[in-house]
Protein backbone atom coordinates (compact mmCIF):
# COMPACT_ATOMS: atom_id res chain seq x y z
CA UNK A 1 0.00 0.00 0.00
CA UNK A 2 1.12 3.57 -0.64
CA UNK A 3 2.35 5.44 2.40
CA UNK A 4 1.41 9.09 2.88
CA UNK A 5 4.86 10.20 1.74
CA UNK A 6 4.76 8.03 -1.37
CA UNK A 7 1.42 9.52 -2.30
CA UNK A 8 2.72 13.05 -1.82
CA UNK A 9 5.75 12.31 -3.98
CA UNK A 10 3.58 10.79 -6.67
CA UNK A 11 1.22 13.80 -6.63
CA UNK A 12 4.21 16.08 -7.08
CA UNK A 13 5.42 13.89 -9.93
CA UNK A 14 2.05 14.21 -11.68
CA UNK A 15 2.22 17.96 -11.18
CA UNK A 16 5.68 18.15 -12.71
CA UNK A 17 4.55 16.06 -15.69
CA UNK A 18 1.32 18.00 -16.17
CA UNK A 19 3.02 21.36 -16.17
CA UNK A 20 6.15 20.07 -17.85
CA UNK A 21 8.08 21.80 -15.08
CA UNK A 22 11.81 21.84 -15.24
CA UNK A 23 11.92 20.46 -11.68
CA UNK A 24 11.75 17.17 -9.88
CA UNK A 25 8.97 16.32 -7.44
CA UNK A 26 11.49 16.73 -4.57
CA UNK A 27 12.13 20.30 -5.58
CA UNK A 28 8.52 21.29 -5.05
CA UNK A 29 8.30 22.60 -1.53
CA UNK A 30 5.86 20.99 0.87
CA UNK A 31 4.39 24.38 1.61
CA UNK A 32 3.99 25.28 -2.07
CA UNK A 33 0.50 26.25 -3.07
CA UNK A 34 -0.49 24.02 -5.95
CA UNK A 35 -3.01 26.69 -6.86
CA UNK A 36 -0.22 29.11 -7.78
CA UNK A 37 1.81 26.45 -9.54
CA UNK A 38 -1.05 25.18 -11.66
CA UNK A 39 -2.87 28.38 -12.32
CA UNK A 40 -6.26 26.87 -11.70
CA UNK A 41 -7.96 28.98 -14.30
CA UNK A 42 -6.17 27.01 -16.94
CA UNK A 43 -6.88 23.61 -18.42
CA UNK A 44 -3.76 22.42 -16.58
CA UNK A 45 -5.93 21.90 -13.48
CA UNK A 46 -8.02 19.39 -15.41
CA UNK A 47 -4.95 17.73 -16.85
CA UNK A 48 -3.71 17.44 -13.27
CA UNK A 49 -6.94 15.71 -12.19
CA UNK A 50 -6.83 13.32 -15.15
CA UNK A 51 -3.13 12.66 -14.46
CA UNK A 52 -3.84 11.86 -10.80
CA UNK A 53 -6.61 9.46 -11.75
CA UNK A 54 -4.31 7.62 -14.13
CA UNK A 55 -1.37 7.55 -11.74
CA UNK A 56 -3.38 6.22 -8.79
CA UNK A 57 -5.97 4.30 -10.79
CA UNK A 58 -8.83 6.02 -9.03
CA UNK A 59 -11.71 8.30 -9.96
CA UNK A 60 -11.85 11.61 -8.19
CA UNK A 61 -15.44 12.16 -7.20
CA UNK A 62 -17.26 15.24 -8.42
CA UNK A 63 -17.66 16.74 -4.98
CA UNK A 64 -13.88 16.72 -4.58
CA UNK A 65 -13.26 18.52 -7.84
CA UNK A 66 -12.86 21.73 -5.91
CA UNK A 67 -10.03 24.20 -5.91
CA UNK A 68 -9.65 24.00 -2.14
CA UNK A 69 -9.06 20.25 -2.29
CA UNK A 70 -6.85 20.17 -5.35
CA UNK A 71 -4.70 23.08 -4.26
CA UNK A 72 -3.99 21.65 -0.81
CA UNK A 73 -1.36 18.91 -0.87
CA UNK A 74 -2.33 17.61 2.58
CA UNK A 75 -6.04 17.31 1.80
CA UNK A 76 -5.36 15.89 -1.61
CA UNK A 77 -3.01 13.18 -0.36
CA UNK A 78 -5.41 12.26 2.47
CA UNK A 79 -8.27 12.04 -0.03
CA UNK A 80 -6.27 9.92 -2.47
CA UNK A 81 -5.09 7.68 0.37
CA UNK A 82 -8.74 7.15 1.33
CA UNK A 83 -9.73 6.34 -2.25
CA UNK A 84 -6.89 3.84 -2.62
CA UNK A 85 -7.80 2.13 0.68
CA UNK A 86 -11.44 1.96 -0.37
CA UNK A 87 -10.53 0.44 -3.72
CA UNK A 88 -8.18 -2.16 -2.19
CA UNK A 89 -10.68 -3.18 0.52
CA UNK A 90 -13.22 -4.21 -2.17
CA UNK B 1 -48.57 43.95 -12.02
CA UNK B 2 -47.53 41.93 -15.06
CA UNK B 3 -48.78 42.43 -18.57
CA UNK B 4 -49.85 39.21 -20.27
CA UNK B 5 -47.10 37.62 -22.36
CA UNK B 6 -49.15 38.01 -25.54
CA UNK B 7 -49.57 41.72 -24.93
CA UNK B 8 -45.83 42.17 -24.33
CA UNK B 9 -45.17 40.39 -27.62
CA UNK B 10 -47.55 42.81 -29.32
CA UNK B 11 -45.50 45.74 -27.98
CA UNK B 12 -42.69 44.33 -30.07
CA UNK B 13 -44.28 45.49 -33.33
CA UNK B 14 -44.13 49.26 -32.70
CA UNK B 15 -40.91 48.78 -30.77
CA UNK B 16 -39.27 47.11 -33.77
CA UNK B 17 -40.24 50.08 -35.98
CA UNK B 18 -38.84 52.51 -33.43
CA UNK B 19 -35.65 50.49 -33.07
CA UNK B 20 -35.17 50.38 -36.84
CA UNK B 21 -35.50 54.15 -36.94
CA UNK B 22 -32.98 54.54 -34.12
CA UNK B 23 -30.54 52.24 -35.91
CA UNK B 24 -30.52 54.20 -39.16
CA UNK B 25 -26.96 55.51 -38.56
CA UNK B 26 -25.70 51.93 -38.12
CA UNK B 27 -27.45 50.46 -41.14
CA UNK B 28 -24.69 51.25 -43.70
CA UNK B 29 -22.10 49.32 -41.64
CA UNK B 30 -24.56 46.45 -41.18
CA UNK B 31 -25.15 46.30 -44.95
CA UNK B 32 -21.41 46.44 -45.56
CA UNK B 33 -20.80 43.51 -43.18
CA UNK B 34 -23.54 41.47 -44.86
CA UNK B 35 -22.26 42.26 -48.38
CA UNK B 36 -18.74 41.29 -47.40
CA UNK B 37 -19.92 38.02 -45.90
CA UNK B 38 -22.03 37.07 -48.90
CA UNK B 39 -19.42 38.19 -51.43
CA UNK B 40 -22.03 39.66 -53.79
CA UNK B 41 -24.10 36.45 -53.76
CA UNK B 42 -27.08 38.43 -52.47
CA UNK B 43 -28.74 41.38 -54.14
CA UNK B 44 -29.04 44.77 -52.43
CA UNK B 45 -32.71 44.08 -51.93
CA UNK B 46 -31.98 40.79 -50.15
CA UNK B 47 -29.36 42.47 -47.97
CA UNK B 48 -31.89 45.14 -47.00
CA UNK B 49 -34.48 42.51 -46.11
CA UNK B 50 -31.96 40.54 -44.06
CA UNK B 51 -30.88 43.62 -42.15
CA UNK B 52 -34.52 44.51 -41.42
CA UNK B 53 -35.17 41.02 -40.07
CA UNK B 54 -31.93 41.24 -38.08
CA UNK B 55 -33.08 44.46 -36.38
CA UNK B 56 -36.53 43.02 -35.74
CA UNK B 57 -34.93 39.94 -34.18
CA UNK B 58 -32.95 42.22 -31.87
CA UNK B 59 -36.25 43.53 -30.51
CA UNK B 60 -37.76 40.02 -30.33
CA UNK B 61 -34.81 38.91 -28.27
CA UNK B 62 -35.23 41.83 -25.87
CA UNK B 63 -38.89 40.92 -25.49
CA UNK B 64 -38.02 37.28 -24.98
CA UNK B 65 -35.64 38.29 -22.19
CA UNK B 66 -38.50 40.08 -20.46
CA UNK B 67 -40.93 37.18 -20.74
CA UNK B 68 -38.48 34.26 -20.59
CA UNK B 69 -39.19 33.24 -17.01
CA UNK B 70 -42.91 33.59 -17.55
CA UNK B 71 -43.13 31.24 -20.49
CA UNK B 72 -45.03 28.13 -19.62
CA UNK B 73 -43.78 24.67 -20.28
CA UNK B 74 -46.65 23.85 -22.61
CA UNK B 75 -45.99 26.98 -24.71
CA UNK B 76 -42.32 26.15 -24.97
CA UNK B 77 -43.15 22.61 -26.04
CA UNK B 78 -45.71 23.77 -28.59
CA UNK B 79 -43.47 26.45 -30.08
CA UNK B 80 -40.34 24.34 -30.38
CA UNK B 81 -38.81 22.01 -32.88
CA UNK B 82 -35.60 20.05 -32.47
CA UNK B 83 -33.58 18.78 -35.40
CA UNK B 84 -30.88 16.22 -34.70
CA UNK B 85 -31.80 15.29 -31.13
CA UNK B 86 -30.40 11.86 -31.95
CA UNK B 87 -27.01 13.54 -32.46
CA UNK B 88 -27.12 14.94 -28.95
CA UNK B 89 -28.27 11.61 -27.53
CA UNK B 90 -25.44 9.82 -29.35
CA UNK B 91 -22.97 12.29 -27.88
CA UNK B 92 -24.33 11.82 -24.35
CA UNK B 93 -24.31 8.04 -24.63
CA UNK B 94 -20.55 8.10 -24.03
CA UNK B 95 -21.36 9.41 -20.51
CA UNK B 96 -18.78 12.14 -20.76
CA UNK B 97 -21.18 15.03 -21.18
CA UNK B 98 -21.14 17.21 -24.27
CA UNK B 99 -19.93 20.63 -25.18
CA UNK B 100 -22.49 22.49 -27.26
CA UNK B 101 -20.77 25.08 -29.42
CA UNK B 102 -22.55 27.84 -31.29
CA UNK B 103 -22.38 31.52 -32.06
CA UNK B 104 -24.40 34.26 -30.41
CA UNK B 105 -27.86 33.47 -31.77
CA UNK B 106 -30.76 35.66 -30.71
CA UNK B 107 -32.70 32.60 -29.65
CA UNK B 108 -30.00 31.00 -27.53
CA UNK B 109 -31.51 31.80 -24.13
CA UNK B 110 -34.98 30.62 -25.18
CA UNK B 111 -33.46 27.39 -26.48
CA UNK B 112 -31.62 26.77 -23.23
CA UNK B 113 -34.73 27.54 -21.18
CA UNK B 114 -36.57 24.95 -23.30
CA UNK B 115 -33.80 22.37 -22.94
CA UNK B 116 -33.88 22.86 -19.16
CA UNK B 117 -37.62 22.31 -19.29
CA UNK B 118 -37.22 18.95 -21.06
CA UNK B 119 -34.57 17.71 -18.66
CA UNK B 120 -31.44 18.76 -20.54
CA UNK B 121 -30.08 21.66 -18.50
CA UNK B 122 -27.22 23.50 -20.17
CA UNK B 123 -24.50 25.35 -18.30
CA UNK B 124 -23.66 28.61 -20.07
CA UNK B 125 -20.08 29.85 -20.13
CA UNK B 126 -20.20 33.63 -19.82
CA UNK B 127 -18.03 36.70 -19.62
CA UNK B 128 -18.78 39.04 -16.74
CA UNK B 129 -17.24 41.96 -18.65
CA UNK B 130 -18.20 41.32 -22.27
CA UNK B 131 -16.52 43.30 -25.04
CA UNK B 132 -19.09 45.27 -26.93
CA UNK B 133 -17.76 48.16 -28.99
CA UNK B 134 -21.32 49.19 -29.84
CA UNK B 135 -22.26 49.98 -26.29
CA UNK B 136 -19.96 53.02 -26.01
CA UNK B 137 -17.97 54.24 -23.02
CA UNK B 138 -20.94 55.38 -20.96
CA UNK B 139 -22.82 52.17 -21.68
CA UNK B 140 -19.78 50.11 -20.76
CA UNK B 141 -19.47 51.94 -17.48
CA UNK B 142 -23.09 51.97 -16.36
CA UNK B 143 -25.03 49.39 -18.32
CA UNK B 144 -22.78 46.38 -18.92
CA UNK B 145 -22.73 45.13 -15.35
CA UNK B 146 -26.46 45.73 -14.93
CA UNK B 147 -27.18 43.82 -18.11
CA UNK B 148 -25.08 40.88 -16.95
CA UNK B 149 -26.94 40.95 -13.60
CA UNK B 150 -30.28 41.23 -15.38
CA UNK B 151 -29.50 38.08 -17.35
CA UNK B 152 -28.47 36.05 -14.29
CA UNK B 153 -31.95 34.96 -13.19
CA UNK B 154 -32.82 34.21 -16.81
CA UNK B 155 -29.83 32.03 -17.51
CA UNK B 156 -29.60 30.57 -13.98
CA UNK B 157 -27.13 27.84 -14.89
CA UNK B 158 -23.91 29.66 -15.68
CA UNK B 159 -20.21 29.92 -15.04
CA UNK B 160 -18.16 33.06 -15.59
CA UNK B 161 -14.72 32.93 -17.12
CA UNK B 162 -13.60 35.34 -14.40
CA UNK B 163 -14.52 32.82 -11.67
CA UNK B 164 -11.61 31.07 -10.06
CA UNK B 165 -11.53 27.50 -11.24
CA UNK B 166 -14.22 27.96 -13.86
CA UNK B 167 -12.66 25.21 -15.97
CA UNK B 168 -13.07 22.80 -13.08
CA UNK B 169 -16.75 23.70 -12.85
CA UNK B 170 -17.14 22.94 -16.54
CA UNK B 171 -15.25 19.69 -16.13
CA UNK B 172 -17.44 18.73 -13.18
CA UNK B 173 -20.58 19.29 -15.23
CA UNK B 174 -19.22 17.21 -18.09
CA UNK B 175 -18.31 14.45 -15.65
CA UNK B 176 -21.93 14.32 -14.56
CA UNK B 177 -22.82 13.72 -18.21
CA UNK B 178 -24.09 17.28 -18.40
CA UNK B 179 -24.19 19.88 -21.15
CA UNK B 180 -22.03 22.97 -21.40
CA UNK B 181 -22.60 25.70 -23.97
CA UNK B 182 -19.80 27.85 -25.35
CA UNK B 183 -20.24 30.64 -27.85
CA UNK B 184 -17.18 30.34 -30.02
CA UNK B 185 -17.53 33.78 -31.60
CA UNK B 186 -16.14 35.45 -28.47
CA UNK B 187 -12.34 35.59 -28.46
CA UNK B 188 -12.25 36.83 -24.85
CA UNK B 189 -13.34 33.34 -23.71
CA UNK B 190 -9.79 32.08 -23.89
CA UNK B 191 -6.23 33.22 -23.26
CA UNK B 192 -5.41 31.48 -26.52
CA UNK B 193 -7.02 32.69 -29.72
CA UNK B 194 -6.47 31.78 -33.36
CA UNK B 195 -7.24 33.90 -36.40
CA UNK B 196 -9.32 32.55 -39.30
CA UNK B 197 -11.02 34.02 -42.33
CA UNK B 198 -14.63 34.49 -41.30
CA UNK B 199 -17.52 36.12 -43.13
CA UNK B 200 -15.16 37.90 -45.51
CA UNK B 201 -12.79 39.18 -42.81
CA UNK B 202 -10.28 37.86 -40.37
CA UNK B 203 -11.49 37.22 -36.85
CA UNK B 204 -10.00 35.64 -33.76
CA UNK B 205 -11.61 32.66 -32.04
CA UNK B 206 -11.02 31.13 -28.60
CA UNK B 207 -9.18 27.81 -28.54
CA UNK B 208 -9.11 26.90 -24.84
CA UNK B 209 -12.42 25.01 -24.88
CA UNK B 210 -11.05 22.52 -27.42
CA UNK B 211 -8.15 21.69 -25.14
CA UNK B 212 -10.62 21.23 -22.33
CA UNK B 213 -12.81 18.96 -24.47
CA UNK B 214 -9.78 16.90 -25.43
CA UNK B 215 -8.58 16.44 -21.85
CA UNK B 216 -12.10 15.71 -20.58
CA UNK B 217 -12.67 13.36 -23.53
CA UNK B 218 -16.11 14.85 -24.16
CA UNK B 219 -17.79 15.18 -27.55
CA UNK B 220 -18.27 18.59 -29.12
CA UNK B 221 -21.66 19.15 -30.74
CA UNK B 222 -22.22 22.18 -32.99
CA UNK B 223 -25.62 23.70 -32.29
CA UNK B 224 -27.78 26.42 -33.82
CA UNK B 225 -30.87 28.13 -32.42
CA UNK B 226 -33.25 29.85 -34.80
CA UNK B 227 -36.37 31.94 -34.18
CA UNK B 228 -37.80 33.41 -31.01
CA UNK B 229 -39.99 32.24 -28.15
CA UNK B 230 -43.08 32.27 -30.39
CA UNK B 231 -41.55 29.64 -32.72
CA UNK B 232 -38.04 28.30 -32.55
CA UNK B 233 -35.87 25.49 -33.84
CA UNK B 234 -32.81 23.98 -32.20
CA UNK B 235 -30.42 22.15 -34.49
CA UNK B 236 -27.87 19.70 -33.14
CA UNK B 237 -25.28 18.77 -35.72
CA UNK B 238 -23.43 15.47 -35.66
CA UNK B 239 -20.83 15.23 -32.89
CA UNK B 240 -17.66 16.81 -34.16
CA UNK B 241 -14.90 14.29 -34.67
CA UNK B 242 -11.62 15.83 -33.64
CA UNK B 243 -8.61 15.23 -35.82
CA UNK B 244 -5.57 14.04 -33.97
CA UNK B 245 -2.47 16.02 -34.90
CA UNK B 246 1.21 15.74 -34.15
CA UNK B 247 1.27 18.59 -31.62
CA UNK B 248 -1.18 20.65 -29.67
CA UNK B 249 -0.84 23.81 -31.75
CA UNK B 250 -1.72 22.03 -34.99
CA UNK B 251 -4.52 20.17 -33.19
CA UNK B 252 -6.10 23.46 -32.14
CA UNK B 253 -5.56 25.20 -35.48
CA UNK B 254 -7.04 22.33 -37.52
CA UNK B 255 -10.02 21.52 -35.33
CA UNK B 256 -11.01 25.04 -34.39
CA UNK B 257 -10.79 25.97 -38.07
CA UNK B 258 -13.33 23.29 -38.95
CA UNK B 259 -15.68 24.46 -36.19
CA UNK B 260 -15.38 28.04 -37.42
CA UNK B 261 -16.36 26.84 -40.90
CA UNK B 262 -19.46 25.13 -39.46
CA UNK B 263 -20.38 28.31 -37.61
CA UNK B 264 -19.89 30.40 -40.74
CA UNK B 265 -22.14 28.08 -42.75
CA UNK B 266 -24.85 28.28 -40.08
CA UNK B 267 -24.66 32.09 -40.03
CA UNK B 268 -24.84 32.35 -43.81
CA UNK B 269 -27.89 30.07 -43.81
CA UNK B 270 -29.64 32.14 -41.13
CA UNK B 271 -27.95 35.55 -41.26
CA UNK B 272 -30.74 37.38 -39.45
CA UNK B 273 -30.30 35.13 -36.39
CA UNK B 274 -26.72 36.03 -35.52
CA UNK B 275 -26.38 39.00 -33.24
CA UNK B 276 -22.76 40.01 -33.87
CA UNK B 277 -23.02 41.51 -37.35
CA UNK B 278 -22.69 45.00 -36.00
CA UNK B 279 -19.62 44.05 -33.98
CA UNK B 280 -17.60 42.79 -36.92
Amino acid sequence: MNSGDDIRQKIKGVLVDTLELNLTGDEIEESASLDQLLGFDSVAAIEFVVGLEKAFDITIESEFLELEVLADLDRLSTYIDGRISKASSR
Amino acid sequence: MFFPVKLIRLFGIPLACLYQALCIPKIPSLHAALRLAFQDKRTSEEIKKTSKRFLRNHVCRAIDDIILNRLERKDLLENSRIIGLENLQAALSAKKGAMLVDGHCFCSRVAKRFLREIGLPVMSVRNRVPDDPCIGRIGARFLKRRYVDFLKPLIKDEVFIQDKGFNLKIFKRLRENGLVNIHIDTPSFSYKTIEYPFLGRKCRFPAGFLRLAKVAGCPVVPMACIGNSAAFTIIFEEPFSMREMKDEESFLVANLGRLVEILETQILQHPDQWEFWVRL
